[in-house]
């Protein structure tokens, strides 16, 4: 996954007096600081890919970097290194040469694009939109003290969520995880699952929670007294208790951390979790059931300390 | 490569769902209007019964449901004609509640007070009933004067597939529903037939029988709107009569009840909401044989004049149209304000009582605003301005604090204030109406409407650790200007009855509900107790009172017709009146689950003696209630998570009859005796 900086790779393309006249060249461009070639691909239109590209650009604005936006569908040119927004984008620039810095992807929509090409030595990685399980965990702790058992409702469609209920399981928590094997089940899944746990915990899984379901899981889950937790901020408008995600800028940040390490050391490191996220909360749900939770920054001041504890000194 | 790129042009990759979901916009679901309050947070004393109290109670009815609300009398006239008031008995019609489903306004027009038995709405079709145990304008509209009984039914998304359900045994009950789900289309429907003998066919001709359509549904075309409709229908033919008395005949009467309503939810950024709702409900009910004179109608003046010539058939239709529009805006993180008006149009044609139809409009507006002033205390202020259509302007401020001393531990100090406005009823006698013989005649000066202030302190403990929830409070209510027969027909005959704003009263209490879950929640008991206390007085004073000419009936009992006014009064109002109330009153509710698939619950309702009011002291009251209510319930669960229940429901268990209300002796005398039956359902 890691490798040294792309550039140097089609070197080996070229006759070798050529390559030495060009690296004498390229050391004094170098010497000289030259910039890193480095686009942001999206090819999709969001308003959070949006967002991560006026803020990426930017974190980047002072850096010795030449940043061309590429808000097309293809990728025409080689790049010192591809920063795909989204994971269309992804799966395009993961079929060029260049080098990749995947961000706002899932983790399953990643892993399943490297499926694809194993052998891929280039450097390639990613900051997912996931939260870390031990993350989700925690702050369904801080959030819901009283909580003991966590309903998973999932299908076929499911990412992997085995890191969340070994966290789940960490904790001392009971996971009570219901499958549900199609639309017409869902209503009887789901009032099994809400009524054997204290709260729902709503993963990326597009068979169960979309947008035609919605509305019946809140709508369900309120009636019998069972907060969801939801990823994303949509999740917390629509009525679901709070969501852990991170914000576009928040992931923006830290790509571009990794891109000025990738100048200064060229490589990249492995695929990883965001660092920095945010927590919001329905107030109105919250009342309405009468859960007391705290402010969130206390909240997400003593997750960042946890955290912070569990990483130990830096 | 070809493969490749054929695969990259393919619209919807795998690994594309679970990113989408991350980004994916939602409809707003739980907007405002469609949240609770939580008991620690409402300004008002409240009761809430869920779908398990329903279910574990084994009540087929609303009314009976309110046994379940500390303090709340339930009685029955007969089986047709249930009595549901805070602050005892009452007249038939218990004007002043607020009765709203899904927040349309059911009281009726003409006599203010709601034909319970016709009402389109099964049980099942209930979600929980909020009952709001105090005066409640600010935030429930016009007549929430003793209290409020507001029912929330089954949301659209509710019924899932099939379900039908049978009950024989004492009641002939059958229901069947469907329901589903949809991207922008969600409904339910239910039809259903309700019946019984009554209570004792010997005396009471109270036999029923309701026929009950609903529909409801709910279209959402994008994430911000949707659209509720609901259509209801329900007829039904009601016996009515009472043995031996010819002017009381036995014979059916029947009604027609619909109703629809259709509402527009937007919501706007930030939880803000706007809803706007119109609702439009008609009842009519006919009586084909009404004495409206007892002297021919008992054959006195035979055969001079015949007696088909007391009898008349008497047709009652009203109708209401409702426009309310309703918005909900977070001025800041701590202030939500829900304000909104409304316009009512309420039209009654009773031609026997009212002589020519009437239609009243009526508007109000309303402001009412939770401040969040800190982490641990909740200022809910609000008012409603009203106008009632019948020349009076009135207003109905509230004001009340919650303050959490924990988590746990929640006082609430409140100060409420409510109108009732006369109902047509009482303003709109025709002075030549020839019901009871023309008995009653209109007001002699206008009524205005009555007054109430509430002033109460309560405490709310919720011990979640425990499944432990405690309420009690302490309230003093004071009402004025309450609206009563004004009986001078008891001094010259001539001098039929009349209403008028007559007396002041007070009502004083203390109760208390404690609800606890156990067995993982599966399991649950409530317990609910009320103290109460009634006193009143003459609030304007009727100028017989003064009147010093020498009784023209009785003189060597009464010094003068003034004397004989106040010792009328006295006896039969002033002393009568702490009696509309029961003293003590306790209900107790509990359910346990047994081995998994058995649920046993236990009901056990005491209610101590009350005089319905309204009647002469020399009509049997009602004596004191010990009733034990008992369900059994089997489920059996089949593949595909079809599931299907079987329920024994015994009513009166222990046989401790008792009498019920009633406004003659015959009825009051009727007896509530032990009733079972078995119910069974499927949900496919």
């Amino acid at each position: 996954m890691i490798s040294s900086a792309g550039y140097t790779r089609y070197l080996n393309k070229i006759p070798l007096s050529l390559s030495i006249v060009i690296l004498l060249g390229l050391s004094i461009w170098t010497a000289q600081a030259a910039p890193l070639r480095v686009t942001v691909f999206s090819a999709q239109s969001r308003s959070a890919y949006d967002q991560f590209v006026h803020s990426f650009k930017g974190e980047l604005a002072r850096e010795n970097i030449s940043l061309t936006l590429n808000p097309s569908n293809s990728l025409s040119s080689e790049f010192d290194l591809i920063v795909a927004v989204g994971i269309k984008s992804a799966s395009i620039a993961l079929k060029t040469h260049s080098p990749v810095l995947c961000v706002l992807v899932s983790k399953a929509g990643f892993e399943e694009l490297l499926q694809a090409d194993k052998q891929d030595k280039r450097a390639i990685s990613a900051i997912y939109m996931d939260q870390p399980g031990k993350r989700q965990i925690d702050l369904l702790v801080a959030a819901l003290p009283r909580v003991k058992k966590i309903g998973l409702l999932y299908s076929s469609h499911s990412p992997n969520f085995t890191e969340l209920s070994k966290a789940i399981k960490k904790k001392h928590l009971i996971l009570y995880e219901q499958k549900s094997n199609s639309a017409d089940l869902l209503h009887r899944d789901l009032q099994t699952v809400l009524q054997k746990s204290d709260v729902l915990l709503a993963i990326p899984d597009d068979g169960i929670y979309n947008s035609s379901t919605i509305r019946h899981i809140l709508m369900e889950a309120y009636r019998s007294g069972t907060p969801l937790v939801g990823f994303s901020p949509a999740y917390v408008r629509a009525g679901a208790l709070f969501s852990l995600f991170s914000r576009p800028e928040q992931i923006a940040k830290q790509a571009s951390v990794l891109t000025k390490a990738y100048f200064d050391t060229g490589r990249l490191p492995a695929p990883q979790y965001p660092h920095k996220f945010d927590v919001t909360v329905n107030r109105q749900v919250a009342n309405s059931l009468g859960i007391q939770i705290k402010q969130n920054d206390l909240l997400l001041s003593k997750m960042n300390s946890a955290e912070n504890r569990a990483r130990g000194p830096q | 490569m070809l493969l490749l790129s054929f695969l990259g042009a393919f619209p919807c990759l795998a690994e594309e769902s679970f990113d989408d979901s991350y980004f994916q916009a939602l409809p707003v679901v739980l907007t405002a209007s469609r949240l609770s309050q939580p008991l620690s947070e409402a300004p008002s004393a409240m009761t809430v019964i869920d779908r398990e109290m329903i279910k574990a109670s084994g009540f087929r009815s609303v009314p009976e449901l309110m046994r379940l609300v500390p303090g709340m009398y339930v009685g029955f006239a007969d089986a047709n004609r249930p009595v549901v008031s805070l602050h005892g008995s009452s007249d038939e019609y218990s004007h002043r509640m607020q009765i709203l489903i899904d927040g349309r306004s059911v009281y009726m027009p003409p006599f203010g007070g709601v034909h319970w038995a016709d009402i389109p709405l099964m049980i099942e079709d209930i979600q929980r009933i909020e009952v709001v145990r105090g005066p409640s304008s600010a935030s429930h509209g016009t007549n929430s004067f003793y209290g409020v009984i507001n029912i929330i039914t089954n949301d659209a998304t509710a019924q899932h597939g099939g379900s039908v359900s049978v009950s024989r045994g004492y009641v002939s009950d059958a229901s069947a529903r469907f329901g589903n789900t949809g991207e922008q289309l969600d409904y339910r429907f239910s039809v259903g037939y309700r019946s019984d003998q009554g209570l004792d066919n010997s005396v009471l001709n109270d036999h029923n029988a309701t026929r009950i359509f609903n529909l409801r549904s709910n279209y959402h075309p994008n994430g911000t709107d949707s659209f509720d409709v609901q259509i209801g229908s329900s007829n039904g033919v009601y016996g009515i009569g009472i043995s031996g008395r010819p002017e009381d005949a036995f014979r059916d009467t029947s009604s027609q009840s619909d109703y629809q309503q259709i509402s527009w939810i937007h919501a706007w950024p930030v939880s803000d909401e706007t809803k706007l709702t119109y609702s439009h409900n008609i009842h009519n009910s006919l009586d084909p044989y009404l004495c409206i004179d007892s002297g021919i109608c008992q054959g006195y003046y035979v055969p001079t004049t015949p007696i088909s010539q007391g009898f008349t058939q008497q047709s009652v239709f009203s109708q209401r149209n409702e426009l309310e529009f309703q918005n909900t805006n977070w001025l800041n993180e701590t202030n939500r304000l829900v304000w909104g008006g409304s316009m009512r149009r309420d039209y009654a044609d009773y031609e026997l009582f009212l002589g020519h139809p009437y239609t009243v409009n009526s508007w109000q507006v309303f402001a009412h605003d939770e401040w969040r002033i800190s982490e641990s205390a909740i200022l809910n202020i609000g008012t409603m301005y009203e106008d009632n259509g019948m020349g009076n302007r009135n207003s109905s401020p509230r004001a009340s604090i919650n303050y959490h001393f924990t988590p746990q531990h929640t006082l609430r100090f409140g100060i409420s204030t409510a109108t009732r406005s006369p109902v047509m009823s009482e303003s709109f006698i025709a002075a030549n109406n020839t019901i009871w013989g023309g008995a009653y005649v209109p007001p002699v000066n206008p009524l205005v409407p009555e007054k109430i202030l509430s002033k109460e302190i309560g405490y709310i403990g919720e011990f979640r650790s425990l499944a432990l929830t405690v309420d009690a409070r302490a309230y003093i209510d004071q009402v004025s200007g309450l609206i009563w027969w004004d009986k001078y027909v008891e001094l010259t005959p001539s001098f039929p009855d009349s209403f008028k704003n007559l007396f002041d009263a007070e009502y004083r209490g203390v109760d208390a509900t404690v609800k606890y879950h156990w067995s993982d929640g599966r399991s649950f008991g409530v317990l609910n107790y009320a103290y109460q206390q009634a006193s009143t007085s003459l609030g304007s004073i009727p100028t017989q009172y003064y009147n010093a000419s020498p009784d023209p009936l009785n003189p060597n009992r009464y010094s003068s017709v003034g004397d004989r006014v106040r010792q009328y009064y006295n006896n039969e109002y002033v002393a009568q009146f702490p009696g509309l109330v029961p003293s003590h009153s306790v209900s107790v509710l509990l359910s346990q689950s047994l081995l998994n698939d058995l649920q046993l619950s236990a009901g056990y309702y005491y209610r101590g003696r009350v005089h319905v009011g309204d009647v002469g002291s020399d009509v049997t009251p009602e004596n004191t209630m010990r009733r034990f209510d008992l369900r059994i319930a089997k489920t059996f669960k089949f593949e595909k998570g079809r599931r299907a229940e079987v329920a024994w429901i015994v009513q009166n268990v222990t046989e401790d009859n008792y009498t019920k209300y009633g406004t003659v002796n015959a009825v009051a005398e009727v007896l509530f005796t032990r009733r079972a039956w078995l119910s069974a359902t499927i949900d496919f």
